[in-house]
């Protein structure tokens, strides 16, 4: 696969390992990907072939046992923690099969929470006009209990964007919803794949993969296709 | 919505959990508050009543150690140990005396042991010695069972001058005479008998709680203090009515620590309280702080977050226990006063002044926070991957 522009992550012949007790458990065996801007491409697997592992080295949560990741052109692989969070703060956004809304804020201040510590002033501004974008313009001052499982999962796509990432990481994202709110919530990464927001998807439903742009087989902690 | 607004709605989020934090800072924050304001209130009761505004130089007493002698001038009861009234002739060689006030004290506890009255038998002297104690109302002893009254016993007794006034611990009626200005010192508690009509009524005819002595020239004090240590048989003990409050305040000292330690017993508790509390939560939201640093919050942010939750259940509790010690200071005085043994002092000891209150308030808050630095060090340490860890 070619690009023009250069990719906003790349992975090269990226190795992970972890501990368990004495046996180590090798999550990635060697792998290689680039992330063109505004591509998106679906990660698909067996449980345990790595998927999760490959979206972490993604999105700077966790550093290589082999190999190099960069990330908006900047070389992660030996960075410290507090460089690693800056790359997260601005660079990528996340979202996972959990919610973590603070149920005691609304949705609007939910949204926020991740440009407070970015300490990005037009956070709320932009946490609005993207809840109106997912849906949920007239939702703002709902707590997230009035709200159902697929609207909390664009309230979390929100917050993910808040801060103008141009890489959103999704793990599972469908994996809490029903059928019905899971073609929703693929509909919203369409529509934000068209606005030129790269994505990266994991996604055990072959049918909201397949409308994926791009297929990223993982079989055994390597990538198959 | 800022960091502080962030931290003030995890705290909301478990309120009950929350709530007793909070309370249990309160206590800290009362016990350390009304500790300190009696601390304080104390020894400035003591110097205020038995140092400067006694009007007394010295005191002449039989044996005993000073604080023995302080119990039965200050606090009544009634003594076995007494200064018999022929050593009033022996002072008459002295020099730089002004007054001399041969007096006699005791306490009488009510049957039903409500209350206590404090009797005092003074002679003429005492308006010499406490040219300060004016009348509001009559005037000095005259006339069938005469008494004066302080202000406050005429004002808790409902009695003008003219009135009678019947003690049922004496079983004896006496006629008000006289009603004192408020002086907020002892007096003011204070019932006046004439000395022999005192003396009389505990069988202690010629016989003296202690002799009261005012001096001509203070700065020749401590010669006089010599000059009747040498006169006076080795059974007598002269004493300055600043030794006097020394002593009261040495074994007022034993309470203190007492009191001192129960502070630091309720601040430990509390910030065991804090910490685990905090541990709890931290356990608890794990996963939300991964997640926070997921989307870019450092170490420090989590630290600041944590700490900020912690400082503001300080602040809050702080402020509720200040705003409590102010409201029950004057319960508190109530039972302190019973277990007081030394001297009890009239005036208000339990009173948190603006400067207590606000030096309890600031250790509480600071103390809140050491408390928070353990649990949001852990919490700091959390890593962002463990946002994806299945419990
Ligand atoms: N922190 C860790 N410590 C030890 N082993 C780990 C850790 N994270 C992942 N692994 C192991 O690495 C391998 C790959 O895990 P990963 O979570 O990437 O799989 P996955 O494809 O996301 O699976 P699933 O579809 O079940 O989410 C697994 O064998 C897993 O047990
Ligand atoms: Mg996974």
């Amino acid at each position: 696969m070619t690009s023009e522009r250069a990719p906003i992550a790349r992975l090269v012949d990226v190795v992970k390992t972890f501990r368990r007790g004495s046996e180590e458990v090798r999550a990635l065996g060697g792998v290689s990907l680039d992330v063109a801007p505004g591509e998106f491409a679906a990660v698909v697997g067996a449980s345990g072939s790595g998927k999760t592992t490959l979206l972490n080295m993604l999105g700077c949560m966790d550093t290589p046992t082999g190999g190099r990741v960069l990330v908006s052109g900047r070389d992660v692989t030996n960075a410290g923690e507090r460089e690693l969070a800056e790359v997260r703060k601005h660079s990528v956004g996340f979202v996972f099969q959990q919610f973590f809304l603070v149920p005691t804020m609304t949705v609007l201040e939910n949204a926020r929470i991740p440009a407070l510590f970015a300490r990005n002033p037009a956070g709320e501004r932009r946490a609005a006009e993207l809840l109106e974008l997912v849906g949920l313009g007239r939702r703002l001052d709902h707590y997230p209990g009035q709200l159902s499982g697929g609207e909390m999962q664009r309230v979390v796509i929100a917050r993910a964007l808040v801060n103008s990432p141009a890489l959103l990481l999704a793990d599972e994202p469908t994996g809490n919803l029903d059928s019905r709110n899971a073609g929703g919530i693929m509909e919203l990464f369409e529509s934000l794949h068209r606005g030129g927001l790269a994505i990266v998807m994991v996604t055990h439903n072959p049918d909201l993969a397949g409308r994926a742009g791009r297929i990223v087989r993982m079989e055994d902690g390597r990538i198959m296709a | 919505m800022n960091f502080r607004g962030l931290a003030f709605n995890n705290i909301l989020r478990s309120r009950t959990r929350s709530l007793l934090t909070i309370l249990s800072i309160a206590t800290a924050s009362v016990t350390l508050t009304v500790v300190l304001a009696l601390d304080r209130g104390y020894q400035a009761a003591v110097d205020r009543e038995l140092v400067s505004k006694s009007g007394v130089h010295l005191y002449i007493t039989k044996e005993g150690c000073p604080m023995e002698a302080a119990s039965i001038i200050a606090q009544g009861g009634i003594s076995p140990l007494y200064v018999p009234a022929s050593v009033l002739g022996r002072l008459a060689t002295v020099g730089n005396l002004d007054a001399v006030l041969p007096f006699n004290i005791f306490a009488l506890t009510t049957s039903d042991g409500t209350r206590t009255d404090i009797f005092t038998g003074v002679t003429p002297a005492l308006r010499k010695m406490r040219p300060d104690l004016e009348f509001d109302r009559g005037g000095w002893f005259e006339g069938k069972d005469p008494i004066i009254l302080g202000a406050e016993m005429a004002r808790l007794e409902k009695r003008a001058v003219g009135d009678k006034i019947y003690f049922e611990q004496l079983k004896r009626e006496f006629r008000v005479v006289g009603i004192l200005k408020r002086t907020y010192g002892q007096d003011d508690g204070m019932f006046f008998l004439p000395l022999e009509v005192s003396q009389a009524l505990i069988d202690r005819q010629g016989k003296l709680s202690a002799v009261a002595i005012k001096v001509k020239d203070v700065g020749k004090l401590a010669t006089t203090l010599d000059e009747l240590r040498a006169l006076l048989p080795g059974d007598y003990y002269v004493m300055s009515s600043k030794e006097l409050g020394a002593g009261v305040l040495t074994f007022f000292g034993s309470t203190r620590v007492i009191m001192f330690v129960t502070v630091i017993m309720t601040f430990l508790v509390s910030i065991m309280g804090i910490v685990n509390t905090k541990l709890m939560t931290i356990a608890e939201r794990k996963r939300e702080f991964a997640y926070l640093k997921c989307v870019g919050a450092t170490a420090g942010d989590i630290m600041r977050l944590v700490s900020l939750e912690t400082g503001l259940m300080g602040v809050i509790g702080a402020a509720v226990g200040g705003a409590a010690a102010l409201v029950l200071s004057p319960l508190f005085e109530g039972v302190i006063r019973r277990y007081l043994v030394v001297y009890v002092p009239t005036s208000r000891i339990v009173e948190p002044g603006a400067a207590v209150v606000l030096a309890s308030a600031a250790l509480v808050v600071v103390v809140s926070l050491a408390a928070s630095v353990y649990p949001a060090a852990r919490a700091a340490r959390i890593r962002p991957m463990e946002v994806l860890r299945d419990e």
